[in-house]
C-alpha cells in the first residue's frame, strides 16, 4: 500500500514536471529493460532465423543479413541472443521468486518470534552467507545435473540468506516500535501484527533488494551458463554462448564473444540502475550523503 | 578485554561456524541430489561403473554414518582421497593449485583496492559535481562487468591484436621457477630468475585487471562515502582551518577512512573468491576454479566434495582474520 501510494505520488509529479529523488537511475535503468524485456519477449515475432539451425555461412562477420554475425554451425547470433534472453530471465526469474518466497517468510518468523531458533537460523544464514555465491551454486549444479530448472535451484540457494537478513533486521526494530508494542497491548493477534503491521513497511525495503539482487544473480546465471550448468547445446543463452566464442578469440573472431556479453551486462545494469533509483526513491532518508 | 582474550573468544566462536558449514556442505553434496554419482555421470555410464563410483566415494553407507566419517576425517584435515588416477590425497591435490589462485586474488586484491582509492578520493573530493556522478555510474558499471566477457575483451585487444600480453596460462613453460611457497612472483625474487619474474608479471597483468576492476566498483562507493563523512567531521575542519594543504588533509582522511573498509573485506574476499573462478576459467589459470570444474567433468566426486569444504574453511578462517585485524585497528570491538 504505502509502496503504491508513492509511486502514484510520483508520476503525479512527473506530470506536474516536479522532480524526485532518484529520477535519473530510474529513467535510464527502465530505458535498458524495457527495450530488453520486449526483445525477449517478442523473440518469435522478430527472430529472423531459427536460432538453434545451423547454415553454410560460418564465422560470418555482422553484416545487414546477420546483424551480430554467425558462430562456427553457422547460427544466427542475433537470433540466439533474442532467444536467449527468454532462458537467462526465465532462470533468474524462477530463482528470485523461490529465494524470497523462502527467506522473506523465514525472516520475518525469526526476527518476529525471537529466541534461540532466531539466533540459531540467523548463524545458520550468516555461515551461508559468507560462502562465496557462485562457488555454492557451482557445487550444487554439480551434483543436480545441467538444466534450467536446476540453475534455479542452485542460484535460488545462494540468495535465501540475502533475503533472510534484509527481512530479520528490519522486523526486529519495528517489533521494537511503539505502534507495534501498542497492537500488542490491545492483544491484537500475532498473524495481524505481522501482516498488517510489520510486513508492509518491509515493502520499500525488500522492493530494492528484489531489483538489485536481480541484478546480481543475472550475473550468477551467466557465470553458471558460462561454466556449462543451465543449458546443453543447441538451446541459446547468453553466457553458454560466450563460453562457445571463446576457441575462436585468438583467431580474431570478436563477434561470437562481444555480444552475448555485452546483452548480460546490459540486462544486470539496467536492474542495478533502477535498484539503485528505487532506493532513493523509497527510503530517502537513507538518501547517499 | 585484552587482545589475546578477544582472539580466543573469537577462536572459539568459529568453532559453530565451521561445523555449520561443513553440515551445509554435506548437506548440499550428499543429501540434496539424491544420487550426486548419477547426475555427474549423467545418463550415459554403465550402472556398473555407477556402483563403483558409489564405493568408492562412500556413498554405499547409511547417511548418519557417511556424516559422521566426513565431519572426523575434515576435523583431521583429511579430505579424502581422489577418485580418478593415482587415488592422491585431495588435501594434496589442493595444495598443488592453491598458490596459483592464492597470486590471482592477492594481486587482483592490490588492484582493486588502488582503483577503489583513487576513483573514491576523487568523488569525494568534487562532492556533487559531475566527476561525483560519474564515479558512482563507473562503481555501478564496473560491478556489472561479466568477468568472462571483460576478460576475453582484454585477450582481444592485448593480447590477439596488440600482441602484448599473453591470453592464456602462468608462465612460460620453460621458465617455472623451483618451488618453494608456490607463488611464482616471489619464487622467481627468492630464486634470483628474473627472466621467469618478467614472464610470471606480465601472465599475471590482464587476469588481474580484468578481477580487480570489476572488484573495485564496490570499494570506489565505500571509500567515496566514508571519505565524504569523514571530511564532515569537526576535527577535519579544524585541520583545514590550521592551514593544512589539500594533499595532507586527504592523508590525514583517508587513515579514518579506511577502518569502516576493513569490515568489508571479509566479504569482499568471498566474492573475490567466486570471481577468481571465472577469471580462470577465462584465463586457462590453473588454479582451484579450473581444479574444480576439471574434476566435476571427471566424476571426480571426493575432490569436488573436499574442494568446496576447503573454500569453506578458507572463507572462515579469513573472516577470523579480519576480525583480529580490525580489533587491533579500532580497540573498541573488543568491547
Amino acid at each position: 500500500m504505502v509502496i503504491g501510494m508513492r509511486i502514484i505520488d510520483y508520476l503525479l509529479r512527473l506530470r506536474t514536471g516536479l522532480g524526485y529523488p532518484g529520477k535519473g537511475f530510474i529513467i535510464a535503468g527502465l530505458g535498458i529493460l524495457i527495450p530488453l524485456l520486449l526483445m525477449t519477449l517478442l523473440a518469435p515475432l522478430i527472430s529472423p532465423y531459427d536460432p538453434t539451425k545451423g547454415s553454410r555461412d560460418i564465422l560470418q562477420p555482422p553484416s545487414p543479413a546477420h546483424f551480430f554475425g554467425t558462430n562456427n554451425l553457422g547460427q544466427d547470433l542475433f537470433s540466439r541472443i533474442l532467444w536467449g534472453g527468454r532462458v537467462v530471465l526465465t532462470v533468474v526469474l524462477v530463482s528470485t521468486i523461490l529465494s524470497a518466497a523462502i527467506g522473506v517468510p523465514l525472516g520475518l518468523l525469526s526476527g518476529y518470534l525471537g529466541g534461540k531458533i532466531d539466533r540459531a537460523l540467523a548463524m545458520i544464514m550468516d555461515s551461508i552467507y559468507a560462502f562465496p555465491g557462485l562457488i555454492l551454486a557451482i557445487a550444487l549444479a554439480s551434483v543436480l545435473g545441467p538444466s534450467i530448472i536446476n540453475a534455479a535451484a542452485a542460484i535460488a540457494v545462494v540468495y535465501i540468506p540475502t533475503y533472510f537478513r534484509m527481512t530479520r533486521g528490519p522486523t526486529l526494530q519495528l517489533k521494537a516500535s511503539q505502534y507495534v508494542e501498542a497492537a500488542i497491548a490491545t492483544g491484537a493477534p500475532t498473524k495481524r501484527i505481522i501482516f498488517r503491521h510489520i510486513l508492509p513497511n518491509l515493502a520499500p525495503t525488500l522492493t530494492v533488494v528484489f531489483t538489485l539482487n536481480t541484478a546480481d544473480s543475472i550475473l550468477t546465471e551467466a557465470g553458471l551458463s558460462f561454466l556449462g550448468f543451465v543449458v546443453t547445446p543447441p538451446t541459446p543463452d547468453w553466457g553458454f554462448d560466450l563460453k562457445a566464442g571463446q576457441p575462436f578469440l585468438p583467431a580474431g573472431y570478436w563477434w561470437l564473444i562481444t555480444f552475448p556479453g555485452i546483452f548480460i551486462i546490459l540486462l544486470s545494469l539496467g536492474f542495478g540502475l533502477l535498484g539503485e533509483g528505487l532506493n532513493e526513491l523509497l527510503s530517502p532518508k537513507e538518501k547517499t550523503i | 578485554m585484552g587482545l589475546g582474550r578477544f582472539i580466543a573468544v573469537r577462536a572459539l566462536l568459529m568453532i559453530p561456524t565451521v561445523l555449520i558449514l561443513l553440515t551445509f556442505v554435506f548437506f548440499v553434496m550428499r543429501i540434496i541430489p539424491g544420487d550426486p554419482i548419477l547426475a555427474m555421470v549423467g545418463m550415459k555410464a554403465p550402472p556398473q561403473r555407477i556402483e563403483e563410483l558409489r564405493h568408492m566415494a562412500g556413498l554405499d553407507k547409511p547417511p548418519y554414518i557417511q556424516y559422521i566419517e566426513y565431519l572426523w576425517n575434515v576435523l583431521h584435515g583429511d579430505l579424502g582421497r581422489s577418485m580418478i588416477w593415482g587415488r592422491r590425497p585431495v588435501i594434496n591435490e589442493i595444495m598443488d593449485r592453491f598458490p596459483a589462485t592464492l597470486e590471482l586474488t592477492i594481486s587482483a586484491f592490490t588492484v582493486s583496492v588502488l582503483i577503489g582509492l583513487l576513483t573514491g578520493s576523487m568523488a569525494a573530493l568534487r562532492k556533487g559535481s559531475k566527476t561525483d556522478t560519474a564515479m558512482r555510474l563507473y562503481g555501478l558499471i564496473a560491478w556489472t562487468l561479466f568477468i568472462p566477457w571483460f576478460g576475453m575483451m582484454l585477450q582481444i585487444v592485448f593480447g590477439v591484436w596488440l600482441h602484448w600480453l599473453p591470453i592464456a596460462g602462468r608462465i612460460d613453460p620453460d621458465l617455472a621457477p623451483p618451488r618453494i611457497t608456490g607463488l611464482y612472483v616471489l619464487d622467481s625474487i627468492l630464486t634470483g630468475r628474473w627472466d621467469s619474474l618478467v614472464s610470471a608479471i606480465r601472465y599475471l597483468i590482464l587476469p588481474s585487471i580484468t578481477l580487480g576492476v570489476v572488484l573495485s566498483g564496490a570499494y570506489t562507493r565505500l571509500v567515496r562515502n566514508n571519505l565524504v563523512e569523514v571530511f564532515g567531521q569537526d576535527y577535519m575542519t579544524t585541520y583545514r582551518a590550521m592551514g593544512l594543504p589539500p594533499k595532507s588533509l586527504l592523508r590525514k582522511a583517508l587513515r579514518n577512512a579506511f577502518i569502516p573498509l576493513i569490515t568489508m573485506m571479509g566479504l569482499q574476499f568471498a566474492i573475490l573468491l567466486a570471481g577468481a573462478v571465472l577469471t580462470e576459467t577465462t584465463f586457462s589459470w590453473p588454479g582451484m576454479g579450473t581444479f574444480l570444474l576439471e574434476r566435476i567433468i571427471y566424476v571426480d566426486y571426493t575432490t569436488v566434495q573436499g574442494t568446496i569444504v576447503f573454500f569453506a574453511l578458507f572463507v572462515a578462517l579469513i573472516n577470523f582474520i579480519v576480525d583480529i585485524i580490525y580489533a587491533i585497528i579500532d580497540p573498541r570491538v573488543r568491547y
